[in-house]
């Protein structure tokens, strides 16, 4: 099960600054020991047993983070932290088959391994460093044998696999030093607009939880190979965000939350902007409140741009991962539909991590490497409805033998295919107001009352495996139902969008001229990873909406402190 | 139901008689203030139609700061300060006799109790975050009081015991602590510390954690009953792991868990503790296997503390275990061995074992478990456990148990902010001493007609073994001791000393304690974390134990072998 979630708020302090500076001096100096320490142990473990190791890859994830938050109106103390954590990525046998290759018939622990953290030193002293380096590749080389061995045996016991490709493919060595440049921030500015707007949320008589936050974190990547790679790259992740919930009489928790990502802190929204949004989110969640529940529905719907490309990364982002073609314990959905349409044909994807902005906005799913040292590629997925392409690490799939720069992961686990930037694009559109019109003439055509407006996802889980249904559940925010006989159009809440994928996307009708990017951080077999999506509206002849599930508590009993009439709501 | 005004006149007197701080309305102090308008409010007014008020509200708020420094090798890996608030709600239905209490009913009940609150001190935010979980607990209360009901419909109780026991109202207030660190100077010395590690070849990885602390807790509840605690802690952990060369990992550790003031010792005398312990390491991993034993042990200094923690200690609590809603469940719970046998012989009968709360210093050392007032705000009482060998009292809270009706000021908070009865500084003493106990070990020997008794000085730490460890163990999860990392076997004949490894105890049960042959004249106090009994939970204490020799143990061969590195550590090549 894959969940896309909006990560937590986060903020950047001067402190971050100075965290990144202490360590930049010392960062050629880092790479120079991982070598070195690299070439002993290769010198030490190629040969040492009878299957040899043929690979070793030693990753530094340098994390420095800061981040402050006001909690229903009060603020939380500000945290920084500074941490560095090693992986270590070991192939033993040969790129035919290795440590690496799935194992057939057992649990999913077979194969996917729980997260290791393993604390690496700040300081730039080479004989801790190497230890470290050292303490944890003698554990994974005797990890990797004891692998290989069950590998041979599973091999020998099962039936024959349908994909038989190598388990590692060649890869040009990239090296790369990008200067470390620090994020610089006016914590005073900042915590000024958090104040401001987290009072202002606080003091909604209806507002059962608020919270607005905002973080910094700068990410370096240190990494060399046995094939020479040698690399030093950065991302820098800001985020602010504010959210509000409420609860219906009826026990439902509605929630609406706003979220801006940056690289730069110039990037992210004045002041103005973040109160103005928080006011429409205060009337939103107003709206919701007492909203009617809709019941369960196949329609016609629009889902928005945001919608759209959380719908696209869920529904079919995550199935075009290379992984789940290889592996005998995935729906492979689309492994064997290469060259044929599975979109309408004015449809066409792509994902294009080296796109570090689209329109002015800042992308999460930038990166130059991957997470086996691969250049970051533009990959076209789909075009005029046609599968071209899979996203592809250096673990080969049938007739893509190579890595197109899509072997992601969080610090602590293995790689695997993930999506950086999803791109969806349409030939065929109109403006937004004329998609509207057609979704009501859709309505009309189909005998439905009313059609769907799904305005804001907050994530959703698809299951591309094959012990359960190839089925996907994604969660509305903000829906408004539009009445086919042209009563106003209204906020409506309790559903949850299901189906399966490829009748889903059979069902595109049309799309508008609205591109907008989803932010948000994936969570996958490989951890967390920040993730973009990019989508026009999507006009869907059929969607199905099934009901949320609801928590039974009943509202609070007492009101609020503070609404009980004797002070006043501050506004900003 | 105690109203504002009553728990005012609480509040005055101990500013009359403490006067440190001053709390509740027009106090100053705005956690309180919070705690206490949102606690008046919710006894007023807080009712479900047709169902029972609440009878009993508590609520205790931790403010804690925490500096954190750990090197490894010699270089630091973190180094990072936070600073938390968490509420803690003790809401009860029903009535003393019977409440929603002492019921559990899923985990939440246990592990999930606390909520995080902001750390600025803004009144309408706070009070906002505790009117929200107050409704939440209320409901709670009210739901868990029907399970309780149903689950006692067809699993009768024995018979009726009431589950909350009154206590006089009692107000402490501390002065609040802070925490002022030199994070430099801590970076410094706990990086240095790993460094001397360098020195000695076979160590395969090394840790030095420091952590510097300052809590505040604050507790006002519906009784008037109200303390603010202010504790200062700093633990100091030093682990370095090897390997013996047929594999056997040895995880050796050296800890210093000082509260209130005191200060850590010198850095030269810190370097040498360190160095005497790798050398005990480098001579363990060098050390003749035994495949089985029988006979005396000794446990000296830190292991007779850890002796009496693990075996003793950790079997005294809870009085009454409370009632679980699934059988499967029990097995996460504490599982104490002897709080059945309340009043019969569980230790050898020149063995006296108190708690004495009121111990403030311990040669020179402040005792971690001092306190004035328990964590529900009881007076501590000092209390014999064991006299004569038998078992006489037990640690208890407001949970009354069959035999024991009253709290005696030993609620104890682990740091999920739930309270469990618990020690705070045991003290163990012979009515009868021996000056030498190794030469009584080997007179011990010597009538058995063994060839050599064992002593140990130090036994596993499940933190640190876990930690290295790397290759799962087989049952060592479920023994009452953990194996030992530091042993000699003391010849009978010539007293001739030498380290031994290789055996873990066979199934050690509390009978052991009766075994107990003679206690030495050379008590020593020890700060530790103690074990509550829920997995991962303890809470600071202090024991204070001579060396002790037991008659007669079992051990068997416990090594687990895990591959030897293929290459020397890069630290030593060079």
């Amino acid at each position: 099960m894959i969940r896309l979630k909006i990560p937590a708020l986060l903020i950047c302090l001067f402190a971050l600054t100075q965290a990144v500076a202490q360590t930049s001096e010392a960062s050629v100096n880092l790479l120079d020991v991982m070598s070195a320490e690299l070439d002993r142990s290769m010198e030490n473990l190629a040969e040492a047993s009878e299957v040899p190791m043929y690979y070793l890859q030693y990753a530094v994830t340098e994390r420095c983070a800061y981040d402050v938050s006001v909690q229903n109106g009060g603020f939380r103390e500000p945290h920084r932290s500074h941490r560095r954590y090693l992986d270590v990525n070991l192939r033993v046998g040969s790129m035919e088959l290795d440590n690496t290759h799935e194992i057939r018939g057992g649990s999913w622990r077979d194969n996917y391994a729980p997260r290791r953290m393993v604390d690496f030193p700040l300081d730039a002293d080479p004989q801790s460093i190497r230890a470290a380096l050292w303490n944890e590749t003698e554990y994974q080389y005797r990890q990797a044998q004891e692998r290989f061995t069950k590998v041979l045996n599973n091999r020998r016991v099962k039936v024959e696999e349908q994909d038989l490709s190598n388990d590692f493919s060649p890869a040009q060595p990239q090296q790369f030093m990008e200067p470390v440049v620090v994020t610089e921030i006016d914590a005073a500015h900042w915590r000024g607009i958090l104040e401001r707007v987290g009072r202002y949320l606080a003091d909604v008589p209806f507002a059962r939880t608020s919270r607005a936050s905002f973080s910094a974190i700068d990410k370096i990547t240190y990494m060399v190979n046995s094939e020479g790679c040698r690399l030093q790259h950065l991302n820098h992740y800001l985020r602010f965000s504010f959210s509000i919930s409420g609860m219906a009489q009826d026990g439902m928790i509605l929630d609406r939350l706003q979220s801006y990502a940056a690289v730069a802190v110039e990037n992210l929204p004045d002041e103005a902007t973040v109160l103005q949004d928080a006011r429409r989110l205060v009337a939103e969640l107003e709206a919701l409140i007492d909203a009617p529940i809709v019941e369960p529905y196949i329609g016609p719907a629009i889902l928005r741009g945001r919608a759209s490309g959380v719908f696209f990364h869920e529904i079919f982002g995550h199935r075009i991962e290379s992984h789940r073609q290889k592996s005998e314990n995935e729906g492979q959905t689309f492994t064997k539909k290469v060259g044929e349409q599975i979109l309408p044909e004015f449809i066409s994807v792509y994902d294009d991590a080296t796109l570090a902005q689209f329109e002015g906005t800042d992308l999460r799913g930038y990166y130059k490497f991957d997470d086996e040292g691969t250049l970051a590629e533009r990959v076209t997925v789909v075009e005029k409805g046609i599968l071209k392409s899979f996203l592809t690490t250096r673990s080969p799939i049938e007739n893509f033998p190579r890595s197109n720069g899509h072997a992601r992961r969080q610090a602590g686990y293995s790689v695997v295919a993930r999506q950086g930037n999803l791109i969806v694009q349409s030939e065929k559109s109109v403006p937004y107001e004329e998609l509207r019109a057609l979704l009501i003439a859709e309505c009309k055509q189909q005998g439905k009352p009313y059609g769907l407006i799904f305005d804001d996802i907050s994530g959703g889980f698809t299951m591309t495996g094959r012990r359960g249904p190839q089925a996907f559940k994604v969660k509305p925010l903000l829906v408004y139902r539009v009445h086919a006989d042209g009563r106003p159009d209204e906020v409506v809440r309790g559903v949850d969008i299901v189906g399966t994928p490829l009748t889903s996307f059979s069902k595109i009708l049309m799309a508008a001229r609205d591109d907008a990017v989803f932010n948000g951080t994936c969570g996958a077999e490989s951890g967390g990873v920040p993730v973009s999506a990019i989508s026009p509206s999507l006009l869907v002849a059929e969607i199905e909406v099934e009901k949320r599930r609801k928590g039974q508590d009943r509202p609070p009993i007492l009101p609020p402190p503070g609404h009980s009439g004797e002070q006043e709501r501050r506004m900003p | 139901m105690m109203k504002t005004s009553m728990r005012i006149l609480w509040l005055q007197i101990a500013f009359l008689t403490l006067a440190p701080i001053a709390i509740g309305h027009d106090s100053g102090d705005p956690v309180f203030e919070a705690m206490e308008l949102e606690l008046d409010r919710s006894m007023d007014q807080l009712v479900l139609g047709g169902m029972s008020q609440p009878y009993f509200l508590g609520y205790r708020i931790q403010d804690s700061q925490m500096v954190m420094v750990e090197a490894r090798y010699g270089a630091l890996v973190q180094a990072e300060s936070n600073r938390n608030r968490y509420l803690y709600i003790d809401l009860k239905v029903g009535a003393p006799n019977f409440d929603n209490s002492g019921f559990i009913g899923n985990w939440s009940d246990v592990y999930n109790m606390r909520e995080e609150l902001p750390v600025e001190d803004d009144i309408r935010s706070l009070r906002h975050h505790i009117w929200l979980h107050t409704d939440h607990a209320y409901k709670t209360a009210l739901e868990n009081m029907a399970r309780k009901q149903a689950y006692l419909q067809t699993h009768p109780a024995k018979e009726e015991i009431p589950d909350f026991a009154a206590a006089n109202g009692f107000v402490h207030m501390d002065e609040p602590v802070g925490l002022d660190v030199d994070l430099g100077l801590c970076e410094s010395r706990v990086r240095a510390a790993a460094q001397a590690l360098r020195e000695f070849p076979g160590l395969q990885d090394w840790n030095v954690r420091y952590t510097h602390g300052a809590a505040n807790n604050r507790y006002l509840n519906s009784e008037g009953i109200c303390y603010l605690k202010g504790i200062q802690f700093q633990y100091l952990l030093v682990a370095a792991t090897a390997q013996a060369p047929d594999g056997q990992r040895l995880s050796h550790f050296l800890q210093y868990a000082l509260s209130s003031d005191d200060e850590l010792p010198a850095q030269e005398v810190l370097i040498e503790d360190i160095r005497t312990m790798a050398g005990e390491l480098q001579a363990m991993i060098a050390a003749p296997t035994l495949d089985e034993y029988a006979g005396p042990v000794l446990f000296d200094g830190f292991a007779a503390a850890q002796l009496l923690s693990q075996l003793f200690v950790n079997q005294l609590s809870p009085a009454r275990e409370p009632l679980v809603a699934e059988d499967w469940m029990k097995q996460y719970l504490p599982d104490p061995k002897l709080t059945g046998r309340l009043n019969r012989r569980v230790l050898a009968d020149f063995v006296v074992i108190t708690d004495e709360p009121s111990l403030k210093k311990w040669e020179g050392r402040s005792c971690a478990g001092h306190q004035k007032v328990d964590d529900e705000g009881v007076r501590c009482q000092d209390i014999t456990l064991v006299k004569g060998g038998r078992l006489l009292a037990l640690p208890m809270t407001r949970r009354p148990s069959k035999k024991l009706k009253e709290s005696n000021g030993h609620a104890r908070m682990l740091p999920n902010q739930m309270i469990v009865p618990g020690i705070t500084n045991l003290v163990l003493r012979g009515e009868q001493t021996k000056k030498d106990l190794r030469n009584e070990l080997r007179r011990l020997c010597k009538e058995f007609g063994n060839e050599y008794g064992l002593l140990i000085t130090r036994l596993e730490d499940p933190e640190v073994t876990q930690r290295y460890r790397r290759i799962e163990p087989g049952r060592e999860e479920q023994d009452l001791l953990t194996a030992p990392v530091v042993m000699y076997r003391i010849y009978a004949e010539d007293g001739r000393m030498e380290p031994v490894r290789g055996l873990g105890f066979d199934e050690a049960s509390v009978r052991a304690l009766r075994d107990v042959a003679a206690v030495g004249q050379d008590a020593k106090g020890t700060n530790l974390r103690q074990p509550s009994g829920f997995r991962g939970l303890s809470y600071p204490a202090t024991i204070i134990t001579p060396s002790i020799l037991i008659e007669e143990m079992e051990f068997t061969d416990a090594i687990v072998r895990e591959p030897l590195p293929l290459s020397g550590i890069p630290i030593i090549e060079q």
